[in-house]
């Protein structure tokens, strides 16, 4: 699936975080983005999924421009990782199976034990389930975050920081594991780990353009 | 009316009481004294003018005036819940007066027709008294209700962004909160519900005996405007959601951060 990116320009409150960016990101290609804090990185992917919208420019997702329209559709394709993602006040368990409510995700099977080995191959403790999200650590959810997204199986990934709170063994499990993804992933990253998968990268000035 | 009447010198008596309160306040140095002067002030005063327009209005009693009068008690709840929410009244008015309408008219007009069966619907001494009875309960719960589900979404915008994400329609992502909504704005109304009658003589009971009935009277009437009160409080707060929120969030699903004071 792929995204391209025309002319964009983002804005939040009067201030420009981003201004006349053009990207594309091919189908199954892993892209990364970097830049310094407030360069609009992580607007960037907000407004992939319409939580920001542009001053000018567009994004096109496989084809489809997001607007207002379009954007109820396009969200059913993409998986998002926050950084520090907030989870609300319930058990593990209960928002690892929230998605599996929702209409859109109808397809999806309820597979517990796809939930156990993904909590297997990030090296979480299986009663981690009956916790609630309030009590978890940093990294806890930022690992249990990516589980959602991986049992999502959405053709597009968007990952905000997604080592951010992970320790090393854990930077290596993801990096390891979306490696063998056949899916079309943007992640912003700042870590040599990820960097590492990357097939191609979009750096950004403080000034929210794009650095050539 | 009441077989023991309180007369002018009586009612002035009952000002009397107040110089308790007021050595309280003055001899803990308590800074309320200039918000119980005002507060005593304008209770007498809109009780006094409520009353002479009542007085006109059931003398005259007039479908179309009695209906008119519960209207306006309508849409004074309805600006006093959006400002008591902490919320900007120019977008939730209108949703909140169609959330109210229906629901202090589903309950009020079954009262009257089925459970009193009322020739006349809009009798004066019937319809507003009930139904300002059931609006003054629903605008506590409402306060709480619209405040709680609006300021919830907010505080909790990233994780609902994550719902939308994960491919939640909007009123899939707002159900959540529409449930604790629910809980928080009708616990008050429960709660009064379990020890009514055993902490406090409620008001339509009082009202009721001191108009010289029977209390076995009294109390079937308290039990049938508690249920009245707690059907009208439920259906008010979701309608009251439901239909604002429509106009509060974008087509993005995003809440308007406008909505906020």
């Amino acid at each position: 699936m792929t995204i391209a990116i025309n002319n964009l320009t983002l804005a939040y409150d009067g201030h420009t975080l981003l201004e006349d960016v053009s990207f594309e990101v091919q189908s199954d290609q892993k892209v990364c983005i970097d830049g310094p804090s407030g360069c609009g990185k992580s607007s960037l992917l907000r407004a992939m999924l319409g939580f920001v919208q542009p001053q000018q420019g567009e994004i096109v997702i496989d084809g489809t421009p997001v607007d207002d329209k379009t954007v109820w559709r396009l969200r059913h394709k993409i998986a998002y990782v926050t950084q520090e993602p907030d989870m609300g006040a319930q058990s593990v368990l209960e928002r690892i199976r929230q998605p599996f409510g929702y209409k859109a995700n109808a397809h999806l099977k309820w597979r517990p034990d796809a939930v156990d080995e993904w909590f297997e191959r990030f090296n979480l403790p299986r009663k981690l389930l009956i916790k609630q999200t309030t009590d978890l650590s940093g990294g806890e959810k930022q690992r249990i975050a990516i589980i959602i997204a991986l049992l999502l199986d959405r053709p597009v990934l968007l990952l905000d920081e997604p080592t951010s709170a992970l320790d090393k063994q854990s930077k290596q499990i993801l990096k390891d594991v979306l490696t063998d993804l056949q899916k079309t992933i943007v992640f912003i990253s700042h870590e040599d780990v990820l960097l590492d998968i990357a097939d191609a990268s979009l750096a950004l000035t403080p000034e929210g353009g794009r650095d050539a | 009316m009441p077989e023991t009447p309180i007369q002018i010198g009586g009612l002035v008596a009952g000002y009397g009481l107040l110089i308790i309160p007021l050595a309280i306040l003055l001899w803990t140095k308590t800074p309320l004294l200039g918000k119980l002067l005002i507060g005593g002030i304008r209770m007498t005063v809109q009780l006094l003018l409520v009353g002479f327009y009542l007085q006109v209005v059931f003398d005259r009693n007039l479908p179309w005036l009695n209906g008119l009068w519960v209207l306006v008690m309508i849409g004074v709840a309805d600006i006093s819940i959006i400002r008591g929410a902490g919320l900007r009244i120019r977008k939730l008015a209108l949703p909140l007066f169609a959330a109210l309408l229906i629901g202090i008219s589903v309950p009020l007009l079954y009262f009257l027709g089925v459970i009193l069966h009322l020739p006349n619907l809009l009798e004066a001494r019937f319809v507003i008294p009930i139904g300002g009875m059931i609006l003054g309960n629903c605008l506590r719960a409402n306060i709480i209700g619209t405040r709680w589900f609006y300021h919830s979404i907010r505080r909790g915008e990233k994780a609902f962004c994550q719902q939308l994400a994960d491919g939640a329609t909007l009123s899939e992502a707002t159900r959540p909160h529409l449930q604790h909504t629910l809980q928080e704005a009708l616990a008050p109304t429960l709660a009064t519900m379990a020890t009514i009658g055993v902490v406090s003589l409620p008001g339509m009971m009082t009202g009721v005996i001191l108009g010289g009935s029977d209390p076995r009277v009294a109390v079937m009437y308290q039990i049938a405007i508690m249920i009245a009160i707690f059907t009208g409080t439920s259906i008010t707060i979701l309608l009251g959601i439901l239909f604002s929120r429509n106009v509060v969030f974008d087509a993005y699903g995003l809440l308007d951060r406008a909505l906020f004071k």
